[in-house]
């Protein structure tokens, strides 16, 4: 009886930590907006993301081209990106697009199939904008919005 | 109208050679390491129910089926399948295609070629397009068929009718710059529409717009004005049979004429949507500039985001035309006329009907996100015909009484 309650109470300590790594994790995980660390931009403001990822205006503000590129629909630091950053949920993103597409008007950016492709691609072309989990963060990278 | 149903699938000369100019860059292009193709599409699978037993509720002019007196359900008024193949030819020259399934005029399930255009991106802010292009005449009208992107089962009849004519032949310049955290769109185009599935019934040999868009943040704000130049094929016949009757019957003629007159369509716009909810309204006012007159549509309509559901409520309204036509005066010709001329007159009075149905609806309903691309609606509508107008009905038992209707709706649109 007495081994089981310590187990219970173990097991609870156990999940509570676990519980509070997770937080701690999830902080971690947030997302932030980068451009290559040549690049001139140091700051952009929400609008102007949003005006590149959604196709309006690909340019930063020194009128220099910017090229957008998304990580894979539906992953986590898509929506992130573009729940907690731009305020849009996945079906509205979707129907903007399909609005786009199916009038001529234009594509949704190409993607990157995960953070280490993103980051070849960034070291490959100093015009990409994307966005990254802080953790992914690396020295080719500056961050522009968070 | 009485539409001529002898069908010709005869495709236009410029679409012909559109269609071998599309085809060969296509064909070249596919060699290229440059070229991209892409495929995507839509569809909407939908039923429509109607408790009106005397006549068909019919949204849109073109489809000429809907839900009432023949069948209560109707799932032929929104159920269409699109696809679209577009291709990079160059770093700035791309070529699409885009084929819609749907009812069409004569009745048939059939495709028909929605866009087909070359567009080239000048700049950055600027791009051109020639060939097929649908016409950006109100605020949803260029993707009114891609049912997943609209809040509601199918744009308000009233506004939306306004203008038959929705795709031209032709070209059209976009230019879109931003100016103090807003972005503005300007587009002029200039075309034709010979719209053959039509068989005659309406023309359009030379149209011409211009229309302006501003985007800040939620809120979007249109303007648009469009000239046409229309004429009414099927109308021809009945003003041979006016001019029979010489001098008066030619009066008769001059004044509902529209063959060497333009029509006019003037429209504003306006959407705020913050994300969690929508607010819309949409005005047009379309002037045929002959003694048929001049027609004005408006909706009003809003929503509440809750998680995946969007339920919304819309007023529309279609006011206008006249509810009697000044035809042949009978009493100035021999009483033998006297029922011919009654026949023209009545026929003159059904052109005008149908050119300009008076209604208001006001309808109810909830879009349901199921995922990303899949979405399912309900709507409900009650639509009531105005001032001795049939409305937007057909086959109706009482003429200009259409009697007021429930429309009940189901749809699931997907997009790929």
């Amino acid at each position: 009886m007495g081994k089981l309650i310590l187990r219970v109470v173990l097991n609870a300590c156990l999940s509570l930590f676990a519980a509070g790594n997770l937080t701690a994790q999830q902080t971690d995980d947030s997302v932030v907006v980068v451009v290559s660390s040549s690049q001139l931009i140091d700051a952009l403001n929400v609008q102007q993301v949003e005006d590149i990822f959604l196709g309006r205006h690909y340019a930063f503000p020194d009128g220099s081209q910017a090229i957008p590129v998304d990580h894979p629909e539906n992953s986590e630091v898509w929506l992130k990106f573009y729940q907690d950053i731009l305020g849009h949920s996945a079906a509205q993103i979707r129907s903007h697009w399909a609005r786009q597409v199916f009038t001529g008007r234009g594509r949704p950016p190409q993607k990157a199939a995960s953070a280490d492709e993103l980051l070849q691609m960034m070291r490959d072309d100093i015009r990409i904008i994307s966005y990254l989990k802080k953790t992914s963060l690396t020295a080719d990278t500056k961050v522009v919005l968070e | 109208m009485v539409p001529n149903l002898q069908h010709t699938l005869t495709p236009t000369r410029p679409m012909i050679v559109l269609g071998a100019l599309l085809a060969s860059v296509i064909s070249t292009s596919a060699w290229a390491q440059t070229s991209s193709f892409q495929f995507n599409g839509y569809g909407t699978l939908g039923a429509a129910w109607s408790d009106n037993g005397d006549a068909n509720y019919i949204p849109d002019p073109l489809n000429p089926q809907g839900p009432g007196r023949e069948n209560p359900w109707e799932p032929g008024v929104d159920t269409r399948f699109a696809g679209q193949l577009s291709a990079n030819i160059k770093q700035k020259l791309t070529a699409t295609a885009q084929v819609v399934v749907e009812r069409q005029f004569d009745n048939d399930f059939k495709p028909v070629l929605e866009w087909a255009n070359l567009k080239y991106q000048m700049t950055d802010q600027l791009f051109v397009r020639a060939g097929r292009t649908l016409l950006d005449t109100f605020l949803v009208s260029d993707h009114r068929k891609v049912g997943y992107t609209l809040p509601w089962v199918r744009p308000p009849a009233e506004l939306y009718q306004l203008v038959a004519v929705t795709n031209s032949d032709g070209i059209d310049v976009n230019y879109q710059f931003n100016h103090n955290n807003r972005s503005y769109t300007l587009t002029a185009n200039y075309g034709r529409n010979r719209m053959s599935e039509l068989d005659g019934l309406i023309e359009a040999p030379n149209l011409w717009g211009i229309h302006s868009r501003m985007e800040s943040g939620p809120l979007t704000i249109k303007a648009g004005y469009s000239s046409y130049k229309l004429v009414y094929g099927q109308v021809g016949s009945l003003w041979d049979a006016y001019r029979q009757f010489g001098a008066a019957g030619e009066s008769v003629v001059e004044r509902y004429r529209s063959r060497q007159r333009r029509s006019v369509f003037t429209s504003l716009a306006f959407e705020y949507n913050p994300g969690d909810w929508f607010a819309m309204a949409e005005w047009g006012r379309s002037d045929m500039q002959s003694d048929f007159g001049a027609r004005a549509g408006w909706y009003v309509s809003s929503g509440i985001v809750l998680e995946n559901l969007t339920p919304y409520v819309t007023v529309a309204r279609a006011n206008g035309g006249h509810s009697r036509v000044t035809g042949l005066d009978a009493s100035a010709f021999s009483p033998a006329l006297g029922e011919t001329i009654n026949t023209l007159n009545t026929r003159l009075l059904d052109i005008q009907d149908s050119l300009a149905p008076r209604q208001m609806t006001l309808s109810a309903g909830v879009r349901w996100e199921l995922e990303p691309g899949i979405s399912a609606k309900i709507q409900l509508d009650r639509v009531s015909a105005t001032r001795q107008s049939s409305g937007t009905f057909n086959n109706l038992r009482f003429a200009r009484e259409p009697g007021s209707t429930h429309v009940l709706s189901l749809t699931t649109d997907w997009v790929f």
